[in-house]
C-alpha cells in the first residue's frame, strides 16, 4: 500500500517534471514565433499597393474658369487663379466664396497667360500678357470664428517680378521656384527657339527689412521651339521639344552662360520619338517626368560625370501606361507621380520605376493634383467642380527594387545599392537598399570568423586531446572567462585601443599568425631533437607553458617593431602605400579592427561548443587508436576529428550566428558607413548595428521604419537559418555516429 | 575428486574444475618450460593516491595463452593495460618495478611507445571498431607508418581477417562501415585490426564478456587457433573459459598476484587457499 502511494507520488513528480520542461520548450518555441510575428505584422504594410477610393469620392463646387487650382492640407478649402490674376478662395464644404485676391497688381488690359504651380506647392510662376513674368508665394491659413468653426483665407502674397520688360512677349512655358534666397525662374517665348533661365537674388537689408530683388537672364539656343520645360534643383532646367528632343541645360558656376547637358539613357532604354507634350519636374527638382506624343512616358534625371559635369539620363520609360496620356500631376512630398490620360489615370512611383494600379477619370478634366498631405486626390473637372477622391498612398517608394537591387537615385552618379535613410530637406529621398547592411553583416562575420575559427578549432583540439588535467581546467575556465567579456567592453577596447594601435603597424598584425606558425612548427622540429629524458619532464602539455612566453615575446616584438618594418620595406605605413599603389582606401575603423576585437567573443563560443565535441568522441576510440600504435596526433586527425565533425561545423555556424547578430562591437569599432564593399581596411555598417543607430529615431509607422523592421526579419532569419543548419549537422551527426 | 570435464555447468555448480586435456581443442605442443617473453617484477602501480597494484611478479611465457582470472576490481586490466603501457593515457598514474619484453624494459625513457604499442596488441573489452569501413580498421595499423604499398595491404588485410575468422562473412563488403557488423563480428574485426601491426604479444581485455554465447565460442576458438603464432594475455572472469583456453592462469587478488601456474594445476591443485575459494565459487 505503502509502495504504491510512494510511487504514484513519483509518477506524479515525474509528470509534473516532464510538463514543465516540456512548458518550457513551448515556451520558447512561442517567443520566438512571436518574435518572428511581431516583425512580419510590421514589416507586411510595406507590400501594400497604393490606392484610390473612387467609390468615396466627394465633389465640390470650385468655379469654371482659371489657370491653376489648389487645396489647403485639409481639403476644406480649395482656390484657382483666374485669367484676371484674381486668387479665388472657396469653402469645399458648402461652397462658399471665403476669398478673393489680386496679388499681381496687373496693369489695365494686362491678363494672366500662362502660369505654373511647383511641385511643392506654393509657389506659382505666371506670365502675363504684356510679357512680364512673376513668381507668387502664397499659402491658405485656417481661421478660426467665435463658434470655432474653421474658415480659410489667403495669407499675404509675395509677388516678386523676375521678367519686367512689357514688351509683349507672348510666354506660354514657364517654370519656377524659390531656392532660400534665391528665385529661378526657366520660360521660353512663344515660337522662338530659344530657353531662358533667370536667377533672382533676394537682398534683405536687415535694418529697415527692405527687400531688393536683383535679376539675371540667360539664354541659350534650341534647335526648335519648346514645347514645354521644367526647372531642375540649382537652376537647372529640361526643355522638351516638339520634335521629340529632350535637352537639360545648367548655368555655369558663375551665371555666365546655359551649357546643355549631353544625354545618355539606362542600358535598353531610347528616347522615344514622339513631340513632348509636357515636362515636369517631381518634388524636390532632382528629376522630371517627359510626356511624349504617342503615349509615352520617360523620367530623365541629371547626373553627375567624374569631371563634375551633369549628364541627363533616361532612367525609365513606360509605354502606353494610361490611355491617352496627357500629362502628370506630381506627390508634394515624395517621388510620385499620377500619369494622366483622357479618362484614367495611374499612379507610379520613379525611383522603383514602378506603375501602380488604374483608376478612371473624368474626360474633359482640366486639372489633377494631389493634396499636400497625399491623402487626397483632387481633380478638376470641366464642369467647374473638383472631385476629391481619397487616397492611400503606403509605400510607394519602398519596394523589393529598392531594397535588393541597384537604382539609379537622383544625384548619384551611377545605379547603386545606397542606405541613406534621412537627408537634410523634407524632399530628401531615403535610400533604403538593404544589400550594404547585408555585405557589411556578412563582412564583419568573415573578418571575426577569418582568425577566430582556426583558433577556436585547433586550440579546442589541443585542449582536448594533449592537455591533461589541471592546464586543461585551466585553459577551459580562462577561456570562459573570456566569453564573459562584455560585448562594449570589447567595442570601446577595439574603437579606442586596438583602431589607433594598429593602425602604423597592419603589416605585422597580418603577418602576426603567419610567424608565430612557423615558430612553432620550427620549435616542433627542434623539439623532437632533443633527448627524450628532457622531452618527459614536459608531458603532457607542459611544454606549452614553454612556448607561451616565447610566444609573447615574438608576438610584442613584431609589433613593435612593426612601424619600423613597415617603413623599412615599403617606405611608408602599409595602408599609405596600398592607398599610394592600388588605390585601396582606408579606414581606422575597419573590418580588421572589428573582427579583432570580435574574435574575442566569437573565439570562446567556438571553442567551448569544439571542445565538448572533441571531447564527446568516445574514449574507446581513442585507445583503440593509442593502442595501435597511433601517436596523439594521429589518434587526433584520424580518430578523433572525423566523428566530431558534425559538433564541429555546428560549433563554427554557431560563432557564425554570434558574429552575425553582434550589435555593439560593431557600433562602436567600426565608423559604421553603410558601403557595398568588401575591402577589410574599410568601414561597414551591419544589420543590426543600423536597427541600433536608426530605429530609436525613425517615425513609427513610416516606410523607413518599416524598412528597419523588414531588415530585422532578414537578420533575424539569417541567424535562424545559420543555428538551424547548425543544429541539423549536428543531430545528423549525433545520428551517424 | 573425479577428473570428469563438466564444461556447459555454472561453476557455482561444482566442486572443482578440472581440466581434462583430452577435451581440449587442438592441443599445441608447448614446451613446458618455455621462455618468458614479458617478464613483470615487482610491478607496483597507483591511480593517483590509491595503489591497484602490490608488487606483482610474473612471467608470460611465448606462445602461449596466459589467463588473468579474479574477482571484478581487483587490477586485472590495470595489469593488462602496464604490458603496452596504455596506462599513461590516464591522468596522475605511477608505476614502480619493471615490466620487460623480451629483455627491454618497457618503461626505459628512451622506449618508442608507438612502436611499444604495435609490438604489444591489446584488444578491449566492448568492441571498439572505428566509424569506418571494414577494410579501413583492419589497415588502420598499417597506414600510420606508410610502410605497405597497396596490393601488400590489400594482402595483409585479407590474411587477417582470416585469421580472425572474418573473412568468409566480411569479403564482399570490404568498403561497408564496420559499425553495420554484430557484436562478435566487431570484436574480431577489432582482433584483425590488432593482428594488422604483426604484433609479438596479444593483450585481450575480457574479449567476451558484452558478447553472446555463440560469438563467444567463435572468440574462444579464435583465439585457439591464434595460440602458437601469438603470445596471449587474456583477462577474463569466466573460469570454464580460462580453463579451456589458457595454458597459464594467474589469479589476481585485491591488487596482488595470489598464484600462477599451469592452467590444470590452478584448477586442479591450487596452492593458496584464496584461490581454491574463488575457482570453487565461493566468492567473487
Ligand atoms: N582510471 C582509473 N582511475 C582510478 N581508479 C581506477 C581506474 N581504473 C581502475 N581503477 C581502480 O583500480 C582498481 C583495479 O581496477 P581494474 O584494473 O579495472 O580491475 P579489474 O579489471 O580487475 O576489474 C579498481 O579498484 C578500480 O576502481
Ligand atoms: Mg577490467
Amino acid at each position: 500500500m505503502a509502495r504504491r502511494a510512494s510511487d504514484r507520488r513519483r509518477n506524479r513528480r515525474d509528470r509534473l517534471a516532464a510538463g514543465i520542461v516540456r512548458l518550457g520548450g513551448a515556451g520558447v518555441v512561442l517567443a520566438v514565433a512571436f518574435l518572428a510575428a511581431f516583425l512580419v505584422r510590421e514589416a507586411l504594410p510595406l507590400a501594400a499597393r497604393p490606392e484610390i477610393h473612387d467609390d468615396r469620392a466627394r465633389v465640390a463646387p470650385l468655379g469654371g474658369d482659371g489657370l491653376l487650382f489648389g487645396v489647403d492640407p485639409f481639403v476644406e478649402a480649395g482656390w484657382r487663379l483666374t485669367a484676371e490674376g484674381v486668387l479665388v478662395l472657396r469653402d469645399l464644404r458648402d461652397g462658399a466664396t471665403l476669398a478673393e485676391a489680386r496679388p499681381f497688381d496687373l496693369a489695365a488690359g494686362e491678363r494672366l497667360v500662362a502660369a505654373r504651380l511647383a511641385p511643392s506647392g506654393g509657389v506659382v510662376a505666371a506670365a502675363t500678357s504684356t510679357g512680364r513674368v512673376a513668381l507668387a508665394e502664397f499659402r491658405v491659413v485656417p481661421e478660426y470664428g467665435d463658434d470655432l468653426a474653421r474658415t480659410y483665407r489667403f495669407s499675404e502674397a509675395k509677388v516678386r517680378w523676375l521678367r519686367d520688360e512689357a514688351d509683349g512677349a507672348p510666354i506660354t512655358r514657364l517654370d519656377g521656384d524659390v531656392e532660400d534666397d534665391r528665385l529661378w525662374l526657366a520660360y521660353a517665348v512663344e515660337g522662338e527657339a530659344r530657353v531662358h533661365l533667370v536667377r533672382g537674388r533676394l537682398k534683405t537689408n536687415r535694418l529697415t527689412g527692405a527687400e531688393r530683388l536683383s535679376v539675371k537672364d540667360l539664354a541659350a539656343d534650341l534647335p526648335a521651339p519648346a514645347a514645354d520645360l521644367a526647372l531642375l534643383d540649382h537652376g537647372g532646367l529640361v526643355v522638351g521639344l516638339s520634335d521629340g528632343a529632350v535637352l537639360g541645360f545648367k548655368p555655369d558656376r558663375r551665371f555666365r552662360t546655359l551649357d546643355a547637358m549631353p544625354t545618355t539613357a539606362a542600358s535598353g532604354l531610347e528616347p522615344g520619338s514622339g513631340g513632348v507634350l509636357a515636362v515636369r519636374s517631381l518634388v524636390g527638382r532632382g528629376s522630371v517626368l517627359v510626356v511624349r506624343v504617342g503615349d509615352v512616358l520617360e523620367h530623365h534625371l541629371p547626373r553627375p560625370r567624374e569631371d563634375a559635369t551633369l549628364e541627363l539620363y533616361l532612367a525609365h520609360a513606360w509605354e502606353a501606361p494610361v490611355r491617352g496620356l496627357r500629362d502628370v500631376a506630381v506627390s508634394p512630398r515624395q517621388r510620385v507621380f499620377f500619369a494622366l490620360g483622357e479618362d484614367e489615370l495611374r499612379i507610379g512611383q520613379s525611383t522603383a520605376g514602378r506603375l501602380y494600379g488604374r483608376s478612371p477619370l473624368a474626360p474633359g478634366w482640366r486639372g489633377v493634383l494631389l493634396a499636400p498631405r497625399e491623402d487626397v486626390l483632387a481633380v478638376w473637372q470641366g464642369d467647374g467642380a473638383v472631385r476629391l477622391e481619397p487616397v492611400e498612398l503606403h509605400y510607394p517608394g519602398f519596394t523589393w527594387e529598392t531594397w535588393f537591387t541597384r537604382i539609379q537615385y537622383e544625384g548619384l552618379p551611377e545605379p547603386a545599392y545606397v542606405w541613406q535613410s534621412t537627408g537634410g530637406t523634407e524632399s530628401y529621398e531615403p535610400k533604403v537598399s538593404l544589400v550594404p547592411l547585408v555585405v557589411g553583416t556578412l563582412k564583419g562575420a568573415l573578418w571575426a570568423l577569418l582568425p577566430s575559427i582556426p583558433i577556436a578549432l585547433l586550440g579546442a583540439l589541443y585542449c582536448a586531446r594533449f592537455l591533461r588535467g589541471r592546464a586543461r581546467e585551466a585553459v577551459k575556465s580562462f577561456v570562459e572567462l573570456l566569453a564573459g567579456i562584455p560585448s562594449v567592453v570589447l567595442g570601446f577596447l577595439g574603437a579606442l585601443y586596438l583602431a589607433p594601435k594598429m593602425n602604423d603597424r597592419y603589416l605585422s598584425v597580418l603577418l602576426l599568425p603567419l610567424v608565430l606558425a612557423l615558430a612553432a612548427l620550427l620549435l616542433g622540429a627542434l623539439w623532437a631533437r632533443l633527448p627524450i629524458q628532457w622531452r618527459r619532464r614536459f608531458h603532457g602539455g607542459r611544454a606549452a607553458w614553454l612556448l607561451l612566453p616565447l610566444f609573447f615575446l615574438l608576438a610584442d616584438f613584431l609589433l613593435r617593431s612593426g612601424p619600423g618594418l613597415e617603413g623599412w620595406l615599403l617606405g611608408e605605413p602599409l595602408t599609405a602605400w596600398l592607398r599610394d599603389r592600388f588605390e585601396v582606401p582606408f579606414e581606422q575603423r575597419n573590418a580588421l579592427v572589428v573582427g579583432l576585437a570580435m574574435g574575442f567573443a566569437v573565439t570562446p563560443l567556438v571553442f567551448t561548443l569544439a571542445e565538448d565535441a572533441f571531447r564527446n568522441v568516445p574514449r574507446d576510440l581513442s585507445e583503440a587508436s593509442l593502442a595501435l600504435g597511433a601517436t596523439e596526433w594521429q589518434t587526433a586527425v584520424r580518430v578523433v576529428v572525423p566523428p566530431a565533425l558534425p559538433g564541429v561545423v555546428a560549433a563554427s555556424m554557431i560563432g557564425l550566428g554570434r558574429a552575425v547578430g553582434e550589435t555593439m562591437i560593431v557600433l562602436m569599432a567600426t565608423g559604421n558607413t553603410p558601403i557595398t564593399s568588401w575591402n577589410p581596411f574599410r568601414g561597414f555598417r551591419t544589420l543590426s548595428a543600423n536597427l541600433a543607430v536608426e530605429l530609436p529615431e525613425a517615425e513609427k509607422g513610416a516606410g523607413l521604419y518599416r524598412t528597419l523592421f523588414l531588415s530585422a526579419l532578414l537578420l533575424f532569419a539569417m541567424t535562424f537559418v545559420v543555428n538551424l543548419a547548425a543544429e541539423w549537422v549536428r543531430v545528423r551527426g549525433r545520428k551517424k555516429l | 575428486m573425479t577428473p570428469t570435464a563438466v564444461m556447459s555447468e555454472p561453476t557455482s555448480h561444482l566442486g572443482r574444475i578440472a581440466v581434462d586435456s583430452a577435451n581440449r581443442r587442438a592441443p599445441v605442443e608447448v614446451a613446458d618450460e618455455a621462455e618468458p617473453i614479458v617478464r613483470v617484477r615487482n610491478l607496483d602501480f597507483w591511480y593517483g593516491d590509491t595503489q591497484a597494484l602490490f608488487g606483482v611478479d610474473l612471467d608470460v611465457p611465448k606462445g602461449q595463452v596466459t589467463a588473468l582470472i579474479g574477482p571484478s576490481g581487483c587490477g586485472k586490466s590495470t595489469f593488462l593495460r602496464c604490458l603496452d603501457r596504455m596506462n599513461d593515457t590516464i591522468d596522475g598514474v605511477r608505476i614502480s618495478g619493471t615490466v620487460e619484453l623480451d629483455g627491454q624494459d618497457v618503461y626505459d625513457p628512451r622506449v618508442d611507445v608507438v612502436e611499444l604499442r604495435r609490438r604489444v596488441g591489446m584488444v578491449f573489452q566492448r568492441p571498439n571498431p572505428f566509424p569506418m569501413s571494414i577494410y579501413d580498421n583492419v589497415a588502420f595499423g598499417p597506414r600510420l607508418r606508410k610502410e605497405l604499398g597497396r596490393k601488400e595491404l590489400d594482402d595483409l588485410v585479407e590474411k587477417c581477417l582470416r585469421s580472425a575468422a572474418l573473412w568468409d562473412e566480411t569479403r564482399d563488403r570490404l568498403d561497408q562501415s564496420a559499425l553495420g557488423l554484430s557484436g562478435g563480428q566487431q570484436q574480431r574485426l577489432c582482433i584483425a585490426r590488432a593482428l594488422a601491426n604483426q604484433p609479438e604479444v596479444l593483450l585481450l581485455d575480457e574479449p567476451c564478456s558484452a558478447l553472446d554465447p555463440n560469438a563467444t565460442a567463435k572468440i574462444e576458438d579464435l583465439i585457439f587457433e591464434l595460440r602458437g603464432r601469438y603470445t596471449i594475455v587474456m583477462v577474463t572472469h569466466n573460469m570454464q573459459q580460462a580453463a579451456r583456453v589458457s595454458d597459464v592462469t594467474a589469479f589476481f587478488l585485491k591488487g596482488r598476484l595470489v598464484e600462477a601456474d599451469r592452467t590444470e594445476v590452478v584448477f586442479t591443485r591450487p596452492s593458496k587457499e584464496e584461490t581454491e575459494n574463488y575457482i570453487t565459487g565461493r566468492f567473487g
